[in-house]
């Protein structure tokens, strides 16, 4: 969508530029320098916010619907805070009057969007429907004054914030390249409401749901890579089995039938296979399982245990945790088996690996000073980096976009869901204190 | 030998040792001779049910009503090191301890339970729960126990006796107990 003609971070950084050049050569009176000092800079979640007004939609004929209308922008303003790439500028400073000025690019007044301090805007209009609301939004870079993008979203009032976490995401694509990651859920463990862990579901509008009613002991939740299922562990027939929920009909369907401990079945992402650690005596290994036929296939075979199962993106390799060093350490190795090569060297405790859905990451839980930390290694090998500090967090899961990293956030004995960008910058909580969660799973992108 | 396990009865355990453990979360402060589990389900609490808890209360009157008891108060709890499913000299006592009782009870099966403290991955931890309670196994067998008597079970972190981020409560988390499930008859 960009028309900048550079790689998308380094636009971003020149729409700065060219704002800060302007005022410059304004100030100074003179001619302005042909390049720009940018160099080495990097437009990222927590560091160069582009400063944003997300302006209140226009009524633009049918029904009003002022209450969605306001969720919209609301909610869109809120995904674009949290992503760490932009800063909103408070709604109360806008000086142009919504519901008088136009839309596009022709009937806005950029200087006073610029007078606010704005760099980009994000403004739109609504016509109501008898369903619902019909959006129409655009987002203009205020110095170039140039609309970058636009979208049309239709939907009932209900899912007005739905619709703002689409918008969200293709403001995000607009600036970078790559959509956000908002308009998705992440699955997880709690306990709340009652004392049984069953699996949950959050969304970006702060909604959390309960997903199962097992008042057993229900864990490791795993997204199908449709969205429209959820696999995950359960001790409610006494023995840790997997089963798969279908988000559609509320049906559950046990996967395995063995006894013993079944746990972190994941899709593969050709959807035709789960790998999961299963228990023989004792012992846990790898195996991929074929839920049609119910025959499963062992890719591990070690007296260490060897679990957490995550696939590569193309399918063609797996990351898990084994203890074969003697500590539990994360390796990959091929799909369907063979020897594993050791990603983790640092530390005495390094588990619970995720493999970021653009190919390039590994990030996996480690233990430093008697917590545990997140960590990110190059998938094809290298140093590993730290990107939390305080508390412990564990369970690391993949944001859609690869920006992000949900996780487990403890600290004085609670627990919750936090997020945090890749460079571990921005933290961010999640769910609230209403009870202890645990172990996300982010889906991805929902289909339209 | 041939085990005859009252299934009903096994489902009610079950249900006693999350209504167990939903009481243990309200607070830390039950006691007892190798903690809460090492006492059965006689556990004591400082603060009113929730409606789930009376739910669950109601499922151990039931069980009681069945003229049975959880009689796990008799055997030892085994305890671990972190990240280990190792048995030292207390263990191995314990486990002598055990046999005496399962060799004076030759009517009783048990199942051994593996546990882990709340560090590390969920998953790990299931499979170390699972290894803890093979190596009691084992160990068991070696004392003269007969296997058939013995299954397993691992809740990994899912089930903590306390809730607190400290050494001392995950130490008491990092366990392994035996439960009376049925008659084992000859």
């Amino acid at each position: 969508m960009t028309s900048f003609g550079f790689p998308r971070d380094v636009a971003l950084l020149l729409i700065r530029a060219a704002a800060l050049l302007a005022l410059v050569a304004a100030v100074a009176g003179v001619p302005q320098p042909a390049r720009a000092q940018v160099r080495g800079e990097i437009l990222g979640p927590g560091r160069n916010r582009l400063p944003v007004a997300v302006a209140e939609l226009k009524w633009m004929g049918g029904l009003v619907r002022t209450a969605a209308a306001d969720r919209f922008r609301e909610q869109l303003a809120a995904d674009l805070e949290i992503s760490g790439l932009f800063h909103v500028i408070d709604a109360g400073a806008h000086i142009e009057d919504p519901q008088q000025a136009g839309i596009t690019r022709d009937e806005i007044d950029f200087d006073d969007w610029a007078a606010v301090g704005a760099l980009g805007l994000v403004r739109g209009g609504y016509r109501g429907t008898p369903e619902g609301l019909t959006v129409e939004v655009r987002f203009f870079d205020v110095a170039e004054r140039a609309s970058k993008g636009g979208r049309r979203l239709s939907g009932e009032t209900t899912s007005a914030t739905r619709m703002a976490h689409r918008m969200a995401d293709a403001v995000m694509e607009f600036v970078t390249g790559t959509p956000g990651p908002f308009d998705s859920r992440i699955a997880f463990v709690s306990n709340r409401g009652d004392h049984y862990r069953e699996i949950h579901m959050y969304s970006f509008d702060g909604k959390v749901e309960r997903l199962t009613r097992h008042r057993s002991v229900t864990m490791a939740p795993a997204w199908h890579p449709s969205v429209g299922s959820i696999l995950f562990t359960s001790f409610k027939d006494r023995h840790p089995a997997l089963y798969s929920l279908d988000l559609a009909t509320a049906q559950e369907q046990r996967l395995t039938t063995r006894f013993g401990v079944n746990v972190g079945g994941v899709w593969s992402p050709d959807r035709t296979s789960v790998v999961l650690a299963r228990e023989q005596a004792g012992n846990t290994d790898l195996y991929a399982l074929d839920p049609g036929t119910g025959e499963s296939r062992r890719l591990t075979r070690h007296w260490a245990i060897d679990v957490d199962p995550a696939w590569s993106p193309d399918g063609r390799q797996l990351a898990f945790c084994s203890s074969r060093s003697g500590t539990p350490q994360v390796y990959v190795m091929a799909a369907g088996g063979g020897e594993p090569r050791r990603v983790s060297f640092e530390g005495e405790y390094n588990s619970a690996p995720a493999w970021s859905p653009d190919g390039t990451t590994i990030a996996y839980a480690g233990q430093r000073q008697g917590r545990f930390q997140l960590f990110t290694v190059p998938a094809s090998g290298g140093s590993a980096r730290q990107l939390t500090f305080g508390g412990s967090n564990e369970d690391p899961a993949w944001s859609p976009d690869s920006r992000y990293l949900a996780f487990t956030h403890r600290r004085s004995g609670k627990a919750s869901i936090y997020m945090t960008d890749v460079h571990g910058r921005r933290l961010e909580q999640l769910t609230d204190e209403k009870g202890d969660d645990s172990s996300p799973n982010w889906s991805p992108r929902r289909p339209r | 030998m041939k085990i005859k396990k009252k299934k009903m009865f096994r489902g009610v355990v079950v249900i006693a040792v999350f209504a167990a453990v939903a009481v243990a979360a309200g607070g830390c402060s039950t006691a007892g001779k190798g903690g809460l589990f090492g006492t059965g389900i006689g556990a004591t609490r400082d603060k009113p049910l929730s409606e789930e808890e009376l739910a669950a209360e109601s499922s151990i009157k039931q069980f009681e009503h069945l003229g049975t008891a959880v009689e796990g108060g008799e055997f030892k709890i085994f305890s671990f090191a972190f990240d280990s499913d190792g048995l030292d000299e207390a263990g191995l006592e314990a486990a002598r301890h055990n046999a005496a009782v399962l060799a004076a009870r030759p009517d009783v099966a048990v199942e051994i339970e593996g546990h882990t403290d709340e560090r590390g991955s969920s998953e790990y931890n299931l499979a170390l729960g699972a290894r803890r309670a093979r190596s009691v196994r084992d160990t068991l067998v070696a004392e003269g126990v007969a296997g058939e008597r013995l299954t397993t079970v691992s809740y990994g972190e899912e089930l903590p006796l306390c809730k607190a981020s400290t050494e001392e409560c995950w130490a008491r988390n990092r366990r392994s107990r035996l439960v009376d499930v049925g008659e084992a008859s000859p």
